[in-house]
């Protein structure tokens, strides 16, 4: 008993330490992710993205549904001399030249460009709602599971593997078909209509949403659960605990600060994963309802055709790849940073 | 040198009886997610509108009727339920009078030595709906083996360009190398299958006219697919083996490798590449699981017969057996590839207990 | 570099360089003709011909049996095929004349021939009158349970009371079965009796629900008969392999006697390969197909505008209609004025025109002109639907006006299409025009293919398709909207038009019957205004030039027995 109360005092000496510690540990990081050329230039191509996503209204030079028939598949001259598999109608071949459009026109004749700022709100959406949504379920469900241990862990850990079991695809399908065609009539009622109408107000994203959501958040659980049985038994949450700091409170103030860098991390780097996701949604069927544009289901619409205009599924995944490419180094880079076990190893 | 031998076989015995039981408490477990799965999924598939005999044209009445009573869909959902499991689950002794035929097709069949032509049969998942020459079990006959064949070729694929490309990045850490090898993995998991698959087709299939365009079966035909299948995952390995090499070359033995003034070729080669390799090899298993259920789009762009379409076509036929078993199936394989990762976490790092 | 990575470079470079030869190699001898065409992504639907519903599977049944009459795909007359008939004078009878000489065969997988199919004492079997007694039958069986059984049994007598008898004791269903007017007079003699005196019935004859089938295979295997280690055949090819959900082989039956309108085949092999369009050109331009469907689209014109590729296109009438359905028990389309206005503001021309771009052509009619008894849009101009958005406006205008509503109270009604991207740019289309026309926003919404078939008759709009059975108008207007034995989804029904319709059915002028029609379909597009067609199809494919066809079918399916190779 003695020994306890004399070391109690050296603990909270510690946890202040490894508060102030704390600081430093996230300005020191900051200064690690500026050194990262590369992890900066991922940060501005994802602001830049919001940018465009949230102005695309003022960026996209014209109407994103505004058809021009006539002018269906219709390609500027600059890329016909990069992809030279395309020949102009004029010189013998099938493409119908006009510069009227920056990228291209699609197979109704709607600006290629002003289609993929547009897009780019839905693969934005697509990827900040699976990043909040895994890590508001994961985090909280993998901090009880790690702090509680024992009986409440197993079970709760038996459950992700149910999860991790269930077939996310095929629930994703039956709830659209449910949902979409109970729409029907207008005489739904009650929770049904209200889904319905969110659906169809957000252009049919809301069940990509609820199928990424319960995908995505297992990997963040059982990551948060690891790394809390690890923090656990650190002699400063030993320490709060003796002085009588309620289970919350540790849990809040001292557990979760310490293990938040690898969920930060995760998180980003799965961001990439959620939006690819939504473009295989797409290829089957299930993407967002036209003529609301998202980059999946250019992409896929556009690789139907992709021998005679290349151009309509090169660009949109080429904006793809730029956002999962920034995701992917901000998110390395964040590792680089925040990660405790690559500390010291510049 | 008895006295040190015989604690540290104790311990091993221990922990091999440990992780026996481990494994067994897991298998039961197993059992325990599939019978939740397979409740979760046959109510859910009835629940939705569509059933497996719509046709364009409409059926006739009395039709319907018929076809529902021919499979015992004119039953409540819990009957239903039950005859499909007790189908699969309950194992059946059987003469030589036994014929297979559509509604009693089994996926294990046993021999018995005793008896006149007796044989144990075990595993029926029934008839498919739509496809009335087929049962379930025909469909993981033909179709299943060229899946898991499609995806090894593409787990090989994304060791074979991962591993190198994570090396090369982690040895030449933030240099050009470091970050053109990152980028080509990116590349690998952000240009969707449904983009590179038609290129690969038009530049190999069509253009240069060395690789077929489309089918399986001859080595040649595998290339494109597992490709196209294994690039993207190839970045998950590449920043794997990146990350885990850069943590190991850091680690004391490697430093006193290199203090004895081995080559930095030895001391990558010999002794850190191996340790690197460690957590690469956990993550195997779930890889593997994901490339035997990704392979929708693989399939259907190349024309490959596996089973990956089925997952997709038969949610939209509605073909109730074959969606049943179809998911049982991937379930087990998710399970198993889970266990794998905890089991083989636990040997490596004995800081964790079974438990 | 690690000596693991090159040894994994190693590993690629001989899989590459084992590619490289074993593609040059493999050369026989064999002529093989490699069909995309009709096929489509997706295991064969189903080979046996009593179930078959898909015209990829009619395709090879097409092949591997043989009605009592031919279908010709060129002028698409029934033609004799197993047999010659005669009709009793009232036209009820049917006396059908079986050649003896073609017997039932199998492909031996050890052998790696066609054999002829022997019974328990040695003989060869050949195909009997029993055998089609024995398949026509089969095809009416309520306890099978086929989607096609509902089509066929009306032509047979007794076959609706047959087909309906689901829940009938064995005593009662075996008297029913005795009932039906399908009697084997004698070994190649088949009389059979229909209760329509219709000249529709000969072609009803040349169904494939109606050849005959291997009473004793059926019997042994059950469900899984046509698999092709059990199947029995008899028509000019032979099934030898079916890799379920990749391809399915026929190679040429070297006993099948031949005749002039079914010859003996001159290609060995037809490969049927199951592959999305945009797939099967790639194999066709990389020389791996033969004769191949054409991606819908943008596809269309780079294929015309490539002087190689263009050669081996050929686009011609195709067997379908593409149509929306109004629910006329959701408003506004619970008053025809307002069908008709979004009908006129449909852009049919553009569609064809930028969209399609096969071909197809603007709909006037529900029915496509090229079958018995249908109506021509230039025969009776005024009777027809046109694209008038003026004229959609201003009865839009009237209707709103009537009832006092806004335009933007409509915004929101749902139009639903089953998943594709053809269905998709189409609806994207309209929406626009009818935005932009009558100021309605109507919703998009898609769904696969199951739930679309099961939900679509909830929907205030769904688009549609019907391509026909037999070519008769009959099977677009009948069979599709008569009160008693149509069967769409559009809860509509005209006492009037019911009228028209079986007026037409006893009818024996073909002029008149197209004029019953014409004013039948009036009914449906305009007064009654439930429907809005859109467009015909039109069946583009394309051919490699190592193979001769006698011309391009107009039935949607082809007989290869009369394609060559050419010289």
């Amino acid at each position: 008993m003695a020994t306890t109360t004399q070391q109690a005092p050296t603990n909270v000496v510690q946890i202040h330490k490894a508060q102030s510690k704390g600081e430093s540990l996230w300005y020191d990081a900051w200064k690690r992710l500026r050194r990262n050329r590369f992890a900066l230039i991922g940060a501005v191509i994802i602001l830049l993205n919001v940018i465009m996503a949230v102005f695309a209204p003022q960026i996209a030079p014209q109407d994103f549904r505004k058809q021009d028939l006539l002018l269906n598949n219709a390609t500027p001259r600059w890329v016909l001399n990069i992809f030279p598999s395309m020949v102009a109608s004029d010189e013998g071949g099938y493409v119908t030249v006009s510069n009227k459009f920056i990228l291209g026109a699609d197979n109704l004749g709607r600006d290629l460009f002003s289609r993929i700022v547009y897009g780019s709100r839905v693969s934005l959406l697509v990827a900040f709602v699976g990043a909040t949504v895994s890590v508001l379920i994961g985090v909280p469900f993998g901090l009880l599971s790690g702090y509680l241990g024992g009986r409440v862990d197993n079970g709760m850990m038996r459950f992700v593997d149910l999860m991790y079991a269930f077939p996310a695809l095929l629930f994703i399908i039956l709830l659209m078909s449910f949902f979409r065609a109970s729409f029907v009539g207008q005489n739904a009622t009650g929770i049904t209509k209200t889904l319905s109408d969110i659906d169809a107000a957000s252009g049919g994203m809301i069940f990509i949403f609820i199928g990424i959501g319960l995908t995505s958040w297992m990997r963040i659980a059982r990551l948060t659960r690891g790394q809390t049985l690890a923090t656990r038994e650190a002699e400063y949450i030993t320490a709060a605990r003796s002085m009588g700091t309620t289970t919350p409170t540790i849990i809040y103030q001292h557990i979760l600060p310490n293990i938040l860098g690898p969920i930060i991390v995760t998180a980003t780097l799965t961001i990439p994963v959620y939006i690819s996701f939504e473009a295989f949604l797409s290829f089957i069927g299930l993407g967002v309802n036209p003529p609301t544009p998202s980059w999946g289901a250019m992409i896929s619409e556009g690789a139907a055709n992709i021998r005679s205009f290349p151009n309509q599924a090169v660009f949109p995944a080429l904006a793809l790849f730029l956002v999962m490419f920034a995701f992917n180094f901000l998110g390395d880079g964040l590792r680089d940073a925040l990660d405790p076990r690559m500390r010291g190893v510049d | 040198m008895e006295g040190v031998s015989v604690p540290l076989h104790n311990c091993l015995i221990r922990k091999i009886d440990q992780m026996l039981a481990f494994v067994l408490r897991r298998s039961m477990w197993m059992l325990v997610v599939l019978f939740a799965v397979s409740i979760v999924t046959f109510f859910l598939l009835r629940a939705v509108p569509g059933g497996p005999f719509n046709t364009e044209r409409g059926l006739p009445p009395g039709v319907l009727e018929n076809l529902e009573a021919k499979y015992g869909l004119d039953d409540p959902p819990l009957i239903q339920y039950v005859n499909y499991i007790v189908d699969i689950t309950i194992p059946r002794l059987t003469d030589g009078s036994f014929r297979r035929s559509f509604s009693e097709d089994y996926l294990i069949n046993i021999d018995l030595p005793f008896g006149d032509e007796r044989a144990l049969r075990w595993m029926n998942f029934g008839p498919s709906l739509r496809q009335r020459s087929r049962t379930v079990n025909s469909i993981f006959q033909d179709n299943l083996p060229i899946s898991i064949e499609l995806g090894f070729a593409a787990l090989a694929v994304a060791l074979a360009i991962g591993i190198p490309l994570g090396v090369i990045a982690a040895l030449k850490r933030n240099s050009w190398f470091d970050y053109s090898s990152m980028g080509v993995a990116i590349l690998g998991v952000s240009v969707p299958t449904i983009v590179l698959a038609p290129i690969l087709q038009w530049i190999f299939g069509v253009e240069l006219k060395i690789l077929p365009v489309s089918g399986w079966g001859s080595p040649e035909q595998a290339i494109m697919p597992s490709f196209a299948l294994g690039f993207a995952q190839s970045a998950l390995i590449a920043r794997l083996t990146r990350a885990s090499l850069l943590q190991i070359m850091h680690e004391d033995y490697i430093r006193t490798a290199r203090a004895k003034g081995l080559s930095e070729r030895v001391v990558v080669a010999k002794h850190a590449l191996k340790n690197a390799m460690i957590p690469v090899v956990t993550i195997l298993g779930p890889l593997a699981a994901a490339l035997l259920t990704g392979t929708f789009v693989t399939e259907v762009i190349f024309g490959i017969p596996g089973m990956g379409k089925f997952f997709v076509q038969s949610i939209t036929n509605r073909d109730y057996t074959v969606v049943m078993g179809t998911v049982l199936m991937y379930a087990v394989f998710l399970v198993l590839a889970n266990l794998l990762v905890d089991i083989t976490y636990a040997w490596i790092d004995p800081r964790i207990r079974y438990d | 570099m690690s000596k693991f990575t090159r040894l994994i470079g190693l590993g690629l470079i001989v899989i590459l360089a084992l590619g490289f030869v074993s593609g040059v190699g493999a050369q026989d001898d064999v002529t093989r003709l490699v069909v995309g065409h009709n096929q489509g992504v997706g295991d064969l639907s189903n080979l046996d011909p009593s179930l078959a519903d898909g015209v990829d599977a009619v395709d090879v049944i097409d092949e591997a049996f043989v009605a009592l009459a031919r279908m010709n795909e060129l002028e698409v007359i029934p033609e004799p095929g197993m047999a010659t008939w005669t009709v009793s004078d009232d036209g009820t009878v049917y006396t059908f004349d079986i050649r003896d000489d073609v017997p039932w065969v199998r492909y031996n997988a050890d052998t790696g021939e066609v054999e002829q199919v022997l019974d328990e004492d040695g003989n060869v079997r050949m195909v009997t009158a029993a055998d089609f007694e024995f398949g026509i039958k089969r095809s009416l069986d309520p306890q099978l349970a086929a989607t096609y059984s509902g089509i066929l049994a009306p032509w047979f007598s007794g076959g609706l009371e047959f087909f309906q008898s689901g829940d009938a004791d064995e005593a009662t269903r075996q008297e029913l079965l005795d009932n039906i007017g399908v009697v084997a007079t004698g070994e190649f003699t088949l009389e059979l009796t229909t209760p329509n005196a219709s000249s529709v019935v000969p072609s009803i004859f040349s169904m494939w629900g109606t050849v005959a089938q291997p009473s004793w295979v059926i019997e042994e295997f059950g469900d899984f008969w046509v698999e092709p280690e059990n199947i029995n055949t008899y028509g000019p090819y032979a099934v030898k392999e079916w890799v379920h959900d990749e391809s399915i082989t026929l190679i040429a039956n070297p006993f099948w006697p031949g005749q002039d309108n079914i010859p003996q085949p001159s290609i060995d092999e037809i490969v049927f390969q199951f592959l999305d369009p945009t797939v099967q050109l790639a194999n066709f331009e990389a020389g791996s197909m033969d004769y191949i469907d054409v991606p819908a689209g943008a596809d269309v014109d780079r294929v015309l505008a490539d002087p190689n590729l263009s050669q081996f296109y050929t686009t011609s009438e195709g067997v379908c209609n593409y149509y929306y359905a109004f629910n006329d028990t959701i408003p506004p389309f619970d008053d025809p004025r307002a069908v008709r206005a979004f009908s006129l503001t449909i852009p049919r021309e553009a569609i064809v025109e930028n969209v399609t771009k096969a071909g197809e052509v603007p709909a006037g009619f529900f029915t496509i002109p090229s079958i018995v008894a249908a109506p021509q849009v230039e025969d009776f101009p005024d009777l027809a639907i046109h694209t008038d958005p003026e004229l959609g406006a201003q009865i839009w205008q009237e209707y709103l006006a009537d009832t006092g509503h806004e335009a933007s109270d409509f915004n929101g009604l749902t139009l639903l299409f089953n998943t594709s991207e053809r269905h998709s740019a189409i609806a994207q289309v309209i929406q626009q025009a009818w935005l932009e026309n009558l100021g309605v926003e109507v919703q998009l919404t898609n769904q696969d293919f199951g739930t679309y078939l099961q939900v679509r008759g909830e929907f205030p709009i769904y688009r549609a398709g019907w391509c026909f059975d037999y070519p008769d108008t009959n099977n677009f207007l009948g069979d599709n909207f008569h009160s008693v034995f149509g069967g769409t989804d559009i809860p509509w029904e005209n006492a009037d038009f019911d009228a028209l319709i079986e007026q037409a059915l006893i009818e024996t002028d073909p002029a008149v019957r197209a004029e019953l029609y014409a004013q039948a379909e009036r009914i449906l597009i305009w007064d009654d205004a439930t429907v809005a067609p859109i467009y015909w199809t039109t069946s583009d494919s394309m051919l490699n030039d190592r193979f001769v066809r006698p011309g391009v079918s107009r039935i949607e399916r082809d007989y290869f027995e009369k394609w060559t190779v050419a010289s």
